[in-house]
């Protein structure tokens, strides 16, 4: 029931689309048929073009990832365990925070070039602050009363950061990752459109300039569908790795905050 | 033997534009392997005085001695505050923390158990009723293999069916395990069920002890307890004092 409740906007836009295309509403040169989009999606899967682009992508994301985490990791525990190094670092990161990463592209391709560092370095501007923030934010907001526990029974103040501090910031940080993971994708995206030679979002900027929107529409497409499966596969991973709090202590979804 | 000596415990808090003593002179020696009770109104600072001897506060003067020195101290708290992220099972193995894995496994299946968790080891925290999150508690302080054992008000959120279970529990693991606890509670009747020895606690001192002379199980309700409760009800009954220092 939740699946079909799920499809059935997706499916009710696909009806209104292929009902305009059928009946001649929309220019087919500009706005081309689902059935259309579909078959040139075929076709360059058949080919290896979107595979090897999405894998590009993919590849840039994980990479850029990974080395957001061990930026922001460390420096999260470092503040959240040191508080009074927090005045230091709170309005330079603060100022930061409020500068999209899509406003430093230019920036970047002069001091990097147009090459790997370039979106790299998009995927860490973009990934850092939610993995920062909540990754602080779970450690700084652990609770008082179970470390007190570690207190009582003589735990080391590192027995206390590793066996209490740490686990209980987990869903933060997870919930951090999941978050990182979404920008980064997003910004990447960003980045392949104005500097890049591969990748999905060179897909799209390509296919523009080859007045061919199917290849535009099935990467917009492709871009949508592996996000939701990025991020759906990490909150599947989330809730192994946090079998107590349930899906919903790392679920950003507009219903998990109330919003529906 | 003492397990636990205090000599004229003080503390004090500041507030805005004033200072509070919440102890205001403590002395006070309990015996190895008894069960000494500590009843007053809230606010009387029989937490204030768990949380120093427990190493979670400072005394603002004042001596905490144990004997042996060093000895090892559990805490049962108000609340469970049990790890949400570990089992019940690996909640009391927690602070079996430097012992061999089969010694942690034969001890909290042990107390496991004798405590009725054992068919919830490989329940979180989360799944567990009031009762039996403060069993697995308990459970953890005596993994603990501590020296003395603090309770601050353990069972004070617990229906009274529960709670007349776990008194009857906790005196049984007393009798078998002869620890020294230090039990707080804000109700006479279970100062009463449960200790050796009940101090009044009163704006921050020790205002009147009773020793109870009846053997365990005990039944607060029974005709002996009659002018043992009427005293104590008179020692806590009695107006507080400003603490202002």
């Amino acid at each position: 029931m939740k699946i079909l409740k799920a499809l059935l906007i997706p499916a009710v836009v696909l009806a209104w689309w292929q009902a305009a295309a059928a009946f001649g509403l929309a220019n087919s040169y500009l706005v081309p048929s689902p059935a259309g989009v579909a078959a040139t999606a075929a076709a360059l899967w058949q080919k290896g073009i979107l595979a090897g682009h999405m894998a590009t992508s993919l590849g840039r994301v994980f990479a850029g990832f990974g080395l957001t985490f061990l930026a922001a990791f460390p420096l999260a525990v470092l503040l959240g365990m040191n508080r009074r190094l927090i005045p230091y670092f709170d309005a330079t990161l603060h100022f930061l925070r409020h500068i999209p990463p899509i406003a430093c592209i230019p920036l970047l391709i002069l001091w990097l070039g147009i090459g790997e560092a370039s979106k790299l370095a998009i995927i860490i501007l973009a990934a850092f602050f939610p993995l920062f923030l909540n990754t602080l934010a779970g450690i700084a907001q652990c609770d008082a009363r179970l470390i007190e526990v570690g207190q009582v029974f003589g735990f080391t103040p590192r027995q206390r950061f590793l066996r209490i501090i740490l686990p209980a910031s987990l869903p933060s940080v997870v919930l951090g990752m999941r978050l990182g993971l979404g920008y980064s994708w997003r910004a990447l995206i960003g980045a392949e459109l104005i500097a890049a030679s591969a990748g999905i979002g060179y897909m799209i900027i390509e296919a523009e300039q080859l007045s061919r929107p199917d290849v535009v529409i099935v990467g917009i497409l492709a871009i949508g569908l592996f996000g939701y499966i990025i991020d759906y596969a990490f909150l599947k991973l989330a809730a192994r790795i946090l079998p107590w709090t349930g899906e919903n202590e790392t679920d950003d979804s507009f219903s998990s905050k109330g919003a529906l | 033997m003492t397990a636990l000596a205090l000599k004229g415990l003080y503390k004090e808090y500041r507030l805005p534009g004033r200072q509070v003593a919440a102890l205001a002179g403590v002395d006070l020696a309990v015996a190895a392997g008894s069960l000494v009770t500590i009843v007053g109104r809230s606010g009387c600072g029989k937490t204030t005085l768990l949380r120093i001897i427990g190493g979670l506060e400072k005394q603002s003067a004042g001596e905490v001695a144990f004997d042996p020195p060093g000895a090892r101290i559990a805490m049962v708290f108000q609340e469970p505050r049990l790890m949400p992220w570990l089992t019940v099972e690996q909640n009391l193995a927690l602070v079996m923390r430097d012992q061999p894995p089969d010694e942690i496994k034969r001890t909290v299946g042990r107390y496991l158990d004798m405590l009725g968790l054992g068919g919830f080891k490989a329940a979180y925290p989360s799944q567990l009723s009031g009762g039996m999150a403060q069993r697995a508690a308990l459970g953890r302080a005596l993994c603990y293999n501590a020296d003395i054992i603090l309770m601050d008000e353990p069972l004070g959120a617990l229906d009274a069916f529960t709670r007349r279970n776990l008194q009857e529990e906790l005196v049984a693991i007393f009798l078998k395990h002869n620890k020294t606890i230090l039990f707080v509670t804000h109700d006479i009747d279970e100062a009463l069920i449960l200790g050796q020895r009940v101090l009044v606690m009163a704006d921050g001192r020790i205002t009147a002890e009773v020793a109870v002379p009846f053997p365990y199980p005990r039944d607060a309700a029974g005709e002996p307890f009659y002018k043992l409760r009427a005293g104590l009800l008179a020692s806590l009954t009695s107006p507080p004092a400003q603490r202002g220092v």
